[in-house]
């Protein structure tokens, strides 16, 4: 079931009516057009990184929802997009040719389009997990080469280069890069989505779900392969131009595994079987790493542990399950269980960042590694009995209520076997 | 006349074990031949090794005159040969019509387009659902073929391979797991469907056999052990030994 479950990516291009896309439209510019005039600019640059996350998260998405093929190497494609921009921005610097700033991702785009070309071309000699290997090996290497090259990635400390003056904006304000940014990607959210209706797209859905029958239809599927995962790798290069754009500088560390392995994360706890899950779980997520940076430094811990708790409890990722949920109108007859069940979470959720944030200030705090001083730890402004029952009991209490609670809930909740709805994609 | 498929003592083992062991299959255009044998025989192994899956151990396989025993899947169904799976093999994602789609358009040249909609080519969604139509499937046209019932899946597979316009069609047991109903419908479609073309079939139904098919031939552990009109295979000692006995009385 729950194999089905993820594979709930059906899309069915029936229902749109021109009524529809016309408001949908009208929404979303609305939308980007009303989040620079409400949100702060320190924010604002936080909703850059967010939307460049998005367009990321939804390219990888191309190559595993159609092809059901794992890549673990998509930072490569990302961090040659951004270099390959940061360069077309230097000589854009040094007066060597002129390039309006809005066009600068092109560049990126181009980047991974010709790195996926190549890289799938070798990757998709194998499937499953060999290729999820060959595409990390390829974005390793790229990682070790990397610092050393300085000529191309500018050796450890990267290559920086600034935004030109060009069509009477200056691009130095947040604001105007965020411009850049959300036209950017929502021009390629628009068209991963539209390369998902044709002929090429239809046919990677197909390869995901049976490549050997395609075969015996006369299809020589290794082409469709590397085609698709060359036109994600571009949308990734995009989203890396987008990055060197507002960021001014990029280095090495672009491709590093474990931002391939973020990209993997956005995409699993959002819902890699509906378009907009991968964009939804990478803005979360990246929305939530931003604003806690300031109190914890333990976020990539929370990530971590969201990570397993969505892919070992809700497989078809938060925003899967949301559809399902009010595809199922459960909040209709179950919604005292539903909210147990939040507050269940909620209460142990607590637990687990009070238990984390305690330890990690024991580990850190001077005096105590010492055997020094009175034996407590300041957290949030106040002092705990490092080792105090008292300081304790409260994460184990809430644990405790947590899971009851969550346990109360299961238990009367006699859950109706998942309905497949059948429609849907956005 | 020459045979449009011949096989010539056709070998294929599976490690230790020899399933086809010098098999001999001649099968001549435009006529509709049923291959017939105990469960395990090979039948569907013998499928394999002539439409590309497996390369034969030794031995040739001819199609109109060429060899094909090591070429690609891909390339013999581009030759006009197109097959069905005993165990249905469609995509269950997507929706009956688009099955039909993909298929269709593999030979509209459309492949890796992205300039349109699939969809938005109607001379693809017209043939798709004429053979959509021909199944009975138009009802279920939006349904995701993975949740459609049983005996809809097994016409959508057959709709598939009929869809490619092969001139040599290989069905594995096109019928199993049909209502009696189901079953007639089935038979006259591929009765409507071969027409003109040449008909491979695996079937353990009988009737089915000597109603669709002009001649017949027998494989019993890898062998092809006699091959001849409906009459001769009914009349034929070691077949009735082997084999027919058997299915008739339990039939
Ligand atoms: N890929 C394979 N590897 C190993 N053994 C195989 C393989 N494919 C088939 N066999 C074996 O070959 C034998 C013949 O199988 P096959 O499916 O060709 O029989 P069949 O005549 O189609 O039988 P049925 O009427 O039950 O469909 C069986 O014993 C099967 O286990
Ligand atoms: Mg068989």
């Amino acid at each position: 079931m729950s194999a089905n479950q993820m594979s709930s990516g059906r899309l069915s291009y029936s229902a749109a009516s021109g009524a529809s896309w016309v408001g949908w439209t009208v929404l979303v510019l609305v939308i980007a057009v009303a989040v620079p005039l409400l949100i702060p600019g320190r924010l604002l640059a936080t909703v850059n990184q967010m939307l460049i996350a998005a367009l990321f998260a939804l390219s990888f998405n191309v190559v595993w929802q159609q092809m059901r093929l794992l890549s673990f190497g998509h930072a490569a494609f990302f961090g040659l997009g951004a270099f390959a921009t940061i360069h077309l921005m230097r000589a854009v610097a040094a007066e060597a040719i002129f390039i309006p700033a809005p066009l600068l991702p092109v560049a990126g785009m181009l980047g991974g389009l010709v790195a996926g070309l190549i890289i799938g071309y070798f990757a998709t000699v194998r499937t499953g997990t060999y290729f999820a290997m060959i595409t990390l090996a390829f974005s390793e290497l790229l990682h070790q080469i990397a610092p050393q090259w300085t000529g191309l990635f500018g050796g450890e400390a990267g290559m920086s280069s600034m935004r030109m003056p060009s069509l009477g904006l200056a691009f130095g304000s947040v604001e105007e890069v965020y411009a850049l940014v959300v036209l950017w990607t929502l021009a390629g959210g628009l068209a991963i989505y539209y390369l998902g209706t044709t002929p090429l797209g239809r046919l990677a859905y197909a390869l995901g779900d049976n490549e050997m029958r395609l075969q015996f239809l006369g299809y020589r599927t290794r082409h469709t392969k590397t085609l698709v995962f060359a036109l994600s790798a571009m949308f990734s290069g995009l989203a890396g131009g987008l990055f060197a754009v507002v960021n001014e500088n990029v280095d090495y560390t672009v491709f590093r595994a474990s931002y391939s392995g973020l990209v993997v994360i956005h995409t699993f706890v959002g819902g890699p079987g509906i378009f907009l899950g991968p964009a939804i779980g990478a803005s979360a997520l990246t929305f939530f790493g931003s604003v806690t940076s300031d109190v914890t430094r333990l976020w990539p811990l929370y990530q971590g542990i969201i990570f397993i708790v969505v892919v070992m409890f809700v497989p078809q990722g938060v925003i899967g399950f949301v559809r399902d949920y009010f595809a199922q109108a459960l909040w209709r007859t179950h919604w005292r269980q539903s909210l147990l069940g939040a507050v269940g979470v909620l209460f142990i959720a607590a637990a687990m960042v009070f238990a984390a944030e305690l330890l990690l200030a024991i580990s850190l705090d001077p005096l105590l590694a010492q055997g020094l001083g009175d034996g407590s730890v300041e957290l949030w402004h106040r002092r705990w009995p490092a080792f105090g029952i008292t300081t304790w009991l409260w994460p184990a209490a809430a644990a405790a209520i947590g899971g009851a609670l969550i346990w109360f809930a299961a238990k009367v909740t006699d859950t109706p076997a998942r309905r497949q709805n059948g429609e849907g994609a956005l | 006349m020459e045979p449009v498929l011949c096989l010539t003592q056709v070998f294929k083992r599976f490690g230790p074990i020899e399933i086809i062991r010098g098999a001999d299959l001649k099968v001549l255009p435009g006529e509709r031949h049923a291959l017939i044998g105990p469960n395990g025989a090979g039948k569907s192994t013998l499928f394999n090794l002539i439409s590309g899956r497996f390369a034969p151990t030794s031995g040739e396989i001819r199609l109109g005159g060429r060899r094909i025993d090591r070429m690609p899947p891909e390339q013999i169904n581009r030759l006009g040969l197109g097959r069905s799976f005993q165990i249905t093999s469609i995509f269950p994602r997507l929706s009956s019509l688009e099955n039909m789609r993909i298929a269709v358009m593999s030979r509209h040249g459309v492949k890796f387009s992205v300039r349109r909609p699939l969809s938005a080519y109607s001379a693809i969604s017209d043939r798709a659902s004429a053979i959509l139509d021909d199944v009975r499937l138009s009802d279920k046209r939006h349904v995701p073929a993975g949740e459609l019932a049983y005996s809809e899946q097994r016409a959508l597979e057959i709709a598939l391979t009929l869809a490619t316009d092969p001139d040599v069609i290989l069905l594995d047991e096109p019928t199993s797991g049909m209502s009696r109903r189901e079953s007639e419908h089935m038979v006259e479609l591929i009765h409507r469907m071969t027409d003109g073309k040449t008909l491979l079939v695996v079937e353990h139904d009988m009737s089915v056999v000597f109603q669709l098919c002009d001649r017949i031939s027998v494989l019993v552990y890898g062998t092809v052990i006699a091959s001849g009109a409906p009459e001769t295979i009914r009349e034929d000692e070691a077949v009735r030994t082997a084999y027919l006995g058997t299915t008739e009385s339990h039939a």
